[in-house]
């Protein structure tokens, strides 16, 4: 996983709520295991019937084909677990993104792939907004090891992140090598639950423990 | 002892260590996998060089991008051959248990886990899928996760998880008639919002729910999501402990007696706290069904959809993008509407009994010749099942399609799509736009009012209504 330490970027507004994974990325681009997510990015938004693409579409602006950084509404990312939502945002070049709340999975699938999802206060929320309704270029800065959002005209805002997610994102560490590191307490749980719970340890794959 | 919720006490149980700012490091007892949600797990394992940690609990089913056309084979839908024969492959590789294309006990993964009696009270169990909290039905911690956990699972066969807060939603009345758990979780979700369950666990309790097969608490369940919440379960009872007994993967004779003593004790003190708790009285309520491109845009049957102009403004912008693309005018009745089709099937309601109640509800009448209707039972299980008492002659006899057991057209990541601007009543769960296709218009509902809709044409009450 690339480390994420720091990101100043121009804001690609999204002022959506409810945005789900389905949305994001929909079913049609998971029917292959080569396929590029980022092209599927917002497909149905992002293109018409056709295929060509959808000059409405703010993500077809050309101010914002080197964005970092979403700013979006509330609830994004609810739905189907697909993790693709997170790579197609990643592969198109998203790093983090700024909402008023998000899907429990959603975020989760985030922070395993190095994206950082910014819960917003309504107040930071509303003036991120505005600053890109007033100006479509707007630029902010994101720095993670202090939880702060850094506006171009220089207002700051604090978002919450525990040290364990803030350290795995600027370290871009394996999460699996971390868990494999305690294999011995994992042995020693598994050896006393199995005594408590024999009926959980199927050995014989039909129920019975032999 | 400080008095504990049921989620305390699955979730405790299960703690290896703690991992700091409020992770534990959680044992996971079942593992379910299916061919699409996985395969980029598989890489991921497969890149590092890893490999299963507990292949004995593990257990894997072809559902998502499988063909539910007749007489199926891993070939029928093209583009799902590399998912199917990959899964295929690490499970004989890797020891797991594969539920196959043509087996038995294929099906969709939630559908498969509860008949073969792999979601056991007490157990923590996950899989790729966000509906995975279906099987919190049987008093189990159930949830859905992404690619990265499944591969954190398959290596590591535990997941560091943040604990939820507990969240208790209490729903008494007995059932009006013509009302069923799906109208009551669409009611549910309808009624506390879309976001209520986020970063909470929900213990779903009350009369209403004590009074419910199996079946019915497992729909309730997998709605878990759609109200925002990642896990949704029910302490267990004497149904959940008959339901289980004789199945395949349950306990056996001594053993299942000794899982009972324990498994009676997963209950929630009478004083425990809940972070929230909401209450419905479901006793007068009518038919459910939605109306725009969330799950909580739902109306009862006989209703107008919401008026835009009584919104608050943040409401009304996307309440007009919902009723544009569904193409129903602001303050109309959706009964009465015509419709393209009709989905019986999904997780939510393609068990025997929805079945059962489907062709029990056609009452010898016939589908509108404008309407595609197909059954899709949960899983090859459920159709055997079905076939046995004739349903599958009942359905066809009236008109609709009869298919093979998958996800289908909940997902429509295979063929099993409805058209460009079609209008479809479906028992599924999600009706975001282009969930079933791209620009389909989705109207979730019971197995009664998709039979009704499907005979009259058009979006129709349940015949036994009052
Ligand atoms: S039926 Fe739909 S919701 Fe259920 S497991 Fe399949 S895709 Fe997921």
């Amino acid at each position: 996983m690339e480390p994420l330490i720091s990101l100043t970027s121009v804001v690609v507004p999204l002022l959506r709520d409810n945005v789900d994974t389905d949305a994001i990325i929909p079913a049609e681009w998971l029917r292959s295991l080569a396929s590029d997510p980022g092209e599927g990015l917002f497909a149905r938004w992002r293109y018409r019937a056709d295929g060509s693409a959808d000059p409405e579409f703010v993500l077809n602006d050309s101010r914002f084909r080197d964005a970092r950084i979403l700013l979006t509404g509330a609830n994004f990312g609810c739905g189907s677990s697909r993790e693709n939502a997170v790579w197609a945002l990643q592969r198109f070049g998203i790093r983090c993104v700024i909402a008023r709340s998000y899907s429990d999975i959603f975020q989760e699938n985030c922070f395993k792939n190095g994206v950082l999802p910014i819960i917003a206060s309504p107040g930071d929320h509303a003036l991120l907004v505005r600053c890109c309704a007033a100006e479509a270029s707007y630029v902010v800065s994101v720095d993670v090891a202090a939880a702060t959002v850094t506006t171009r005209d220089g207002a700051v805002f604090t978002f919450e992140l525990d040290l364990r997610r803030s350290n795995r994102l600027m370290s871009g560490s394996d999460e699996i090598d971390a868990t494999l590191a305690l294999a011995d307490r994992i042995d020693a749980f598994r050896a006393l639950h199995r005594l408590a719970k024999p009926w959980l340890y199927p050995a014989n794959g039909d129920g019975s423990d032999g | 002892m400080a008095a504990m919720t049921l989620f305390d006490r699955l979730f405790d149980d299960h703690v290896i260590a703690a991992l700091g700012d409020g992770v534990s490091l959680l044992q996971i007892d079942r593992h379910l996998v299916h061919e699409v949600s996985s395969a980029a797990a598989f890489q991921q394992l497969r890149n590092g060089g890893r490999t299963v940690a507990s292949p004995k609990q593990t257990f894997a089913t072809q559902d998502h991008i499988v063909s539910t056309k007749p007489g199926r084979n891993d070939t029928t839908f093209a583009q799902g051959i590399e998912f199917i024969r990959y899964l295929r492959g690490n499970c004989t590789e890797f020891g797991i248990t594969l539920f196959d294309v043509d087996d038995a006990q294929q099906g969709i993964v939630h559908v498969v886990a509860a008949e073969t009696g792999l979601a056991l009270p007490g157990c923590t169990l996950v899989c790729g899928d966000s509906h995975t909290a279906t099987l919190g039905a049987f008093g189990a911690l159930a949830w859905g996760i992404g690619s990265s956990e499944v591969a954190h699972v398959l290596a590591t066969q535990t997941l560091p998880l943040k604990k939820a807060r507990p969240m208790r939603i209490r729903i008494d009345g007995k059932l009006p008639h013509g009302v069923t758990p799906k109208d009551v979780i669409l009611k549910v979700i309808r009624t506390f919002g879309i976001a209520a369950g986020v970063g909470h666990a929900v213990e779903y309790c009350g009369s209403t729910i004590r009074g419910m097969p199996m079946e019915g608490r497992m729909t309730i369940c997998n709605m878990s999501i759609e109200l925002g919440a990642r896990a949704g379960f029910i302490a267990p009872d004497e149904t959940t402990f008959e339901y289980l007994s004789g199945r395949t993967y349950a306990p056996k004779g001594r053993a299942f007696d000794e899982a009972l003593s324990a498994w009676r004790a997963l209950q929630s003190d009478d004083d425990a706290p809940f972070a929230k708790t909401l209450d419905l009285d479901v006793a007068a309520m009518k038919p459910q069904i939605s109306w725009g491109t969330t799950p909580g845009d739902v109306v009862d049957i006989d209703e107008p959809v919401p008026d835009v102009d009584e919104m608050a403004p943040e409401r009304r912008a996307a309440a007009l993008r919902a009723l544009s693309y569904m193409a129903v005018p602001p303050g109309h009745k959706l009964e009465g509407l015509p419709i393209d089709v009709v989905f019986i099937g999904s997780c939510t309601n393609s068990r025997l009994s929805d079945l059962r109640d489907a062709a029990a509800a056609i009452d010898g009448r016939k589908v509108s010749p404008h309407v595609r209707a197909i059954v899709v039972p949960g899983s090859t299980a459920v159709r055997y099942a079905a076939e046995r008492e004739g349903l599958h002659r009942t359905f066809a006899d009236a008109g609709f399609e009869w298919r093979e057991a998958g996800c289908s057209m909940c997902v429509a990541i295979n063929d099993d799509a409805v058209p460009p601007g079609a209008r479809c009543v479906a028992t599924s769960n999600r009706n975001f736009e282009g969930r079933q296709g791209r620009g389909a218009r989705t109207h979730l509902a019971s197995p009664l009012t998709a039979v009704a809709s499907a005979i009259a044409g058009c979006i129709a009450r349940p015949a036994v209504t009052g």
